[in-house]
């Protein structure tokens, strides 16, 4: 599903996000990407939707080098993954419904979809009763199941999560991995970002550590050491 | 997959609504702008409407001086009817003359008081066959030089020195025209930025859901393109206005009566307010598509 070949990416004037990463995801895994802060982890989930391009090496996303995509391609690979961040990046002048519709309205999908989709999203996140509440009337955990159904609403093949529960207390953050793993067990490729000690620990999936932009630990069902 | 008329409508209506004194401020600028560059193609289109109408008219006069004798009047007349170059020519007598005088001094009775019809010069109202200057000169001079004869003017330089008059300020307002214009595009230019700025989160979102270019640019453009046609819009009452009013003060006036060309029909008006119209939606488009280009593709 996800495909990284000998991928480099260097900012101007700061030190290498990326070093020569090798990574292969196959589809329904998940994925954590631990390290410090700067090792490299938000770069690597930039790269794969296309917010960044690598310096050197090449990007596959379900089966396609996305280096050779044309740019009026990227909002279909953007389609297909989906992603969610640790401040939410929800609209505040919009509902709980509104912000989730917003993400069907603005790829053109027809009124019918989203009237029956959106129900059916917020009901699977846990929000079926709060949709017309406004983003500052809900709290941190309820805000990134928000955040969660939008980005899954349009049953993306992927799903980036930057760091998702670092703004949440421990027991929010485990009902929010709770619903990352229906996500993912609905076949659904995860990749997180995170220093979690706790949540890595507990889940034992794969684990990929960067230090300094490079790859130094990668094995399946790893804790965050 | 295609825009949807009804999100357009609302998020361009939200986009004009969200800093109405920005707004308000371009609309009225383009308004200005256009408004001068119409003033200037009205000014244009009544020179070359004056210039058509007078162009077969009068071409020269022979002023004879005011104690010419018959004998000498005859003479001139002779010459004229007898010239190839000639089409025709109207004697203008003393009390023809008088007559005019009245009309055009027609406030300054006292002025009329003063003047005995015969001190007035007389004249020859003269059609050239061909209207070509130097043939007419060479004849003008001919008749400078027979007696009785005054002077030998010519309309043609009349109407050269009104052209002349008229397409520098024309060119004045051109002038002027164009940096408005320029004022009211950066200003478009800024309107929109600060609209994509207030909207950054939601096309952050857009983004990252993967919302096509255009479906993100198009309500900013469709903005821009509103802005410019609004200002247009107004513009172009301005015109139509500044028209009726040249119309106004120029009918019934007869020392105007020359200027009275300078009032077009409604029909050369709406051609004007049409320019305007197309020159208002491409300085919004532009403006705008600029803004876009720069702050959405970066």
């Amino acid at each position: 599903m996800i495909k990284l070949e000998n991928v480099t990416k260097e900012y101007p004037g700061h030190s290498t996000a990326l070093v020569d990463a090798n990574v292969d995801i196959g589809k329904g895994e998940f994925v954590f990407l631990v390290g410090p802060s700067g090792s490299g982890k938000s770069t690597f989930l930039r790269l794969l939707n296309k917010s960044e391009e690598p310096d050197a090496g090449r990007i596959f996303v379900a089966g396609k080098d996305i280096g050779q995509m044309s740019s009026w391609k990227v909002p279909m690979l953007r389609r297909n993954i989906g992603a969610i961040f640790q401040d939410f990046k929800l609209l505040p002048t919009k509902t709980v419904a509104e912000n989730v519709a917003f993400a069907l309205e603005v790829i053109g999908r027809p009124r019918s979809v989203i009237k029956t989709q959106v129900p059916a999203i917020c009901e699977l996140v846990g929000l079926g009763d709060k949709m017309t509440k406004y983003p500052n009337q809900l709290s941190g955990g309820e805000q990134q199941r928000v955040s969660i159904a939008r980005a899954f609403v349009n049953r993306p093949l992927i799903l980036l999560a930057d760091e998702p529960t670092g703004n949440l207390d421990p027991q929010t953050s485990i009902g929010i991995m709770r619903l990352l793993d229906r996500i993912n067990k609905t076949g659904t490729t995860v990749v997180m970002a995170s220093h979690d000690r706790g949540i890595v620990d507990t889940m034992r999936r794969r684990v990929i550590e960067l230090a300094e932009g490079e790859i130094v630990r990668d094995e399946a069902r790893g804790v965050y050491e | 997959m295609a825009l949807r008329i009804d999100y357009l409508a609302k998020e361009t209506g939200n986009n004009l609504v969200r800093n109405p004194t920005l707004t308000v401020a371009t609309v009225l600028t383009v308004a200005v702008s256009l408004a001068l560059l119409g003033a200037s193609l009205l000014i244009q289109r009544g020179v070359d409407h004056f210039n058509t109408r007078y162009k077969d008219d009068v071409e020269f006069i022979v002023w004879m001086t005011a104690d010419a004798p018959q004998e000498n009047v005859d003479a001139v007349k002779g010459f004229l009817d007898e010239s190839l170059v000639v089409r025709s020519s109207n004697y203008v007598n003393h009390e023809a003359t008088f007559a005019e005088f009245q009309t055009y001094y027609a406030d300054q009775p006292e002025v009329l008081d003063l003047v005995d019809p015969n001190d007035l010069p007389t004249s020859f109202r003269v059609v050239p066959e061909v209207p070509d200057l130097a043939l007419i000169r060479s004849l003008g001079q001919e008749i400078e030089a027979l007696p009785g004869v005054s002077q030998v003017s010519y309309a043609e330089e009349y109407i050269k020195q009104l052209n002349d008059m008229t397409n520098s300020a024309s060119r004045v307002m051109i002038v002027a025209a164009v940096l408005s214009a320029v004022a009211s595009g950066l200003l478009m230019y800024n309107t929109i930025r600060t609209g994509l700025f207030a909207r950054r989160r939601e096309i952050e979102v857009m983004r990252l859901v993967g919302a096509t270019k255009w479906f993100i640019r198009i309500p900013f453009m469709l903005e821009g393109l509103l802005q410019g046609l609004i200002g247009a819009v107004f513009s172009g009452i301005a015109v139509f206005g500044l028209n009726k009013l040249i119309a106004s003060s120029v009918s019934g006036r007869e020392n105007l009566k020359l200027f009275s060309s300078f009032a077009l029909d409604n029909g050369q008006v709406a051609v004007v307010a049409v320019i305007l119209l197309l020159v208002g939606a491409a300085l919004g488009s532009l403006g705008a598509g600029i803004a876009v280009t720069r702050y959405l593709d970066a």
